[in-house]
């Protein structure tokens, strides 16, 4: 029995997929909006903050769970922002050194990530519990989910508002760009016709599942 | 059972591994960050300076960036400082850009107003020989994308055209502008001092020349009073 | 008027660029909490007045930052202070006034989680403000938060009403309205542009 207790469940796909698709953390849990509206005008801006994300995720993840016994309960949630702040300010200075234009696209909105309910989230809820390795695949693939759901939203904003994509012209000179879509009521459009699509899938999906039993019923 | 106890009653006792923990975490995290400031600052400075130096040689035309150099300074009512690389500690508002023989080809200075929607800041190249701005690159614009943005207004062949030759004279007195700087609608554009806007993005336009107008006003007759020092590299 | 001017300062945070509508920061809360229109203003009072006080925290401690050249620190230090200013806020209201306190009480942990409060801190650092100016800036965007939860709560009471679309009823609808607000709010940009 004891044994059990020790031993968690094993590492499946599972513990990496669900991050990408059943947790989504924007499309699903609806969590870390704000970064994921705020810079994702262009694909490049939405590639770069979604990569940012990740690295702090899965760092601030695997530090957790290394500390997880040593962390008393009452100062979890003080401990927990350090050491994401601390990620986050690497990443500040990295993304500083390697392009200056990205930094400046992005701004404020990469020391943002700190308030990004999505890290800490995983922080309190699953690397606290889990084994380091666990706890970093888990991230990662809540990071990659991440990264998807701002491409999502950075692609169709910059090829519907300026006719673009990372950068190279689409459509030629004659295109009349969408502008609104890179400006911000862009983002809220954009998300909700992503979540629109979505529950339309879930609710065609259920539907044909209802009526797969009503067959089955029929025939049986 | 006897885990459950502790767990119940825990803040008395773990107050020291409390503060322990926490300790050991703040000192990671300081090295951690500390390590990698150390390791990026240099990167950082270096490419902020070849982003300034390429803004500052591209506002002033027929610049050999190789031979030539840049030297900042600081302009204000108390008089000129000239701030090197390594001890500059004050601000620096005034970039002079010296050909391979000291002489001076141009001097670049910044400027900002409110446009749209946010703050619209320039960096423009005045020459004193002619008395006019000769070039000018946004540093920064977030206004409307596709209209007044940074890279649709530097693409605005037309609108940029305007600061090839914006006349800038200062007035007998030497105390301001001859004329104000000041920004035309579309097409009506008479005087060597006017900034035909962009229709579309008045707003942005009227920005840009009312931050070179104040700026201007303010700066060439400091400039006027120093150029005799501004004149040669030493 | 000037780009420094506390009138333009105030107009900038609680319309122009407003937080939420133009920065999305807080949209947690205001997605959350907004299905009300008494605990909207509740939730919006508590921002203000968290907002106030951690901006004045931030610049005294960007100002020791700068004073010792450990601007490295920066983001470190200011998600603790907020931190501790929000622990601070909810002792201080409990003391002072219980009735306030049973009003607020329950929205103060979820502001430490509110990405407007950093934004506010990161900004002001940013634009250089000094005193006063954060003083004004904070206050307007604390405004704006308010008035920005405030309509989306005044719509979505409306919208209870409305027969949607069932794959629309949710958070999407809510994103749409919120969109169709924030395009409303870019009729603001301009101002002070004269």
């Amino acid at each position: 029995m004891a044994d059990l207790h020790h031993k968690p469940t094993p590492i499946t796909m599972d513990t990496f997929l669900r991050g990408i698709w059943k947790e989504n953390p924007v499309f699903v849990m609806l969590l870390g909006l704000c970064p994921a509206l705020a810079v994702t005008n262009t694909t490049m801006n939405a590639i770069g903050m979604g990569l940012a994300t990740l690295f702090v995720l899965v760092c601030s993840s695997a530090l957790v769970s290394l500390l997880r016994s040593v962390i008393p309960k009452q100062v979890r949630i003080a401990s927990y922002i350090v050491i994401i702040a601390t990620f986050v300010t690497i990443v500040d200075y990295a993304i500083h050194a390697i392009s200056l234009e990205l930094y400046n696209a992005l701004g404020a909105f990469i020391q943002l990530i700190v308030a990004n309910c999505v890290i800490l989230g995983r922080a309190e809820s699953y690397a606290s519990k889990n084994r380091v390795t666990k706890s970093v695949v888990n991230a990662f693939g809540i990071g990659i989910g991440f990264t998807f759901a701002l491409l999502c939203l950075g692609t169709v904003r910059e090829v519907l508002g300026s006719g673009t994509i990372l950068g190279y012209s689409l459509f030629g000179e004659s295109f009349q760009p969408w502008v609104v879509m890179v400006l911000p009521p862009g983002g809220f459009f954009v998300i909700g016709a992503w979540l629109l699509l979505f529950s339309w899938l879930k609710e065609r999906k259920q539907r044909k599942i209802l009526k797969q039993e009503e067959t089955a019923r029929a025939t049986g | 059972m006897s885990g459950d106890v502790q767990s119940q009653s825990p803040p008395m006792p773990s107050s020291l591994s409390m503060i322990r923990t926490l300790g050991l975490i703040a000192m990671i995290s300081g090295l951690l960050v500390v390590l990698v400031a150390r390791y990026t600052e240099p990167i950082i400075k270096e490419k902020e300076r070849l982003a300034l130096e390429q803004a500052v040689f591209q506002v002033i035309p027929g610049v050999v960036q190789a031979t030539a150099t840049r030297v900042s300074f600081a302009l204000s009512e108390d008089g000129l400082v000239r701030l090197d690389e390594e001890t500059g500690t004050g601000e620096a508002n005034l970039f002079a850009v010296y050909d391979d023989s000291g002489m001076l080809m141009g001097i670049a200075l910044q400027a900002a107003a409110q446009g749209y929607q946010d703050v619209v800041r320039t960096l423009y190249g005045y020459d004193p020989k002619c008395e006019c701005i000769v070039g000018l690159v946004i540093m920064k614009s977030t206004d409307t994308p596709g209209m007044g943005d940074k890279n649709t207004l530097e693409g605005n062949r037309q609108f940029m055209a305007n600061f090839d030759a914006l006349s800038v004279q200062l007035a007998e007195d030497q105390s301001r502008l001859a004329h104000a700087v000041e920004t035309v609608k579309h097409g009506t554009k008479t005087g060597i001092w006017q900034v035909d806007a962009i229709s579309g993005a008045t707003i942005t336009s009227r920005a840009i020349s009312r931050g070179l107008n104040e700026s201007a006003q303010k700066m060439l007759p400091l400039i006027a009073r120093h150029l005799h020092v501004l004149k040669v590299n030493n | 008027m000037q780009p420094d001017d506390l009138t333009f300062i105030f107009l900038n945070a609680f319309i122009i660029n407003n937080f939420v509508l133009a920065f999305f920061l807080g949209l947690c809360p205001f997605l959350g909490v907004s299905a009300k229109l008494d605990t909207a203003w509740n939730m919006g009072l508590a921002t203000m007045f968290v907002m106030l006080v951690s901006s004045l925290c931030a610049y005294g401690v960007n100002m020791l930052l700068v004073e010792f050249n450990l601007e490295f620190l920066r983001l470190i230090c200011y998600i603790a202070v907020i931190a501790s200013a929000v622990q601070l806020v909810e002792i201080t209201i409990k003391k002072v006034s219980p009735e306030l306190f049973r009003a607020l009480g329950i929205f103060l942990p979820l502001i430490t989680t509110n990405c407007a409060i950093l934004g506010l801190a990161l900004f002001q650092t940013f634009k250089e403000y000094d005193f006063l100016q954060c003083l004004v800036y904070s206050a307007g965007a604390g405004a704006g938060f308010t008035l920005a939860l405030m309509l989306m709560a005044g719509l979505r009471v409306k919208l209870d009403l409305a027969d949607v679309p069932s794959i629309s009823r949710g958070s999407a609808i809510s994103f749409m309205l919120a969109g169709i607000l924030s395009l409303t709010f870019m009729g603001f940009a301009g101002l002070g542009g004269h």
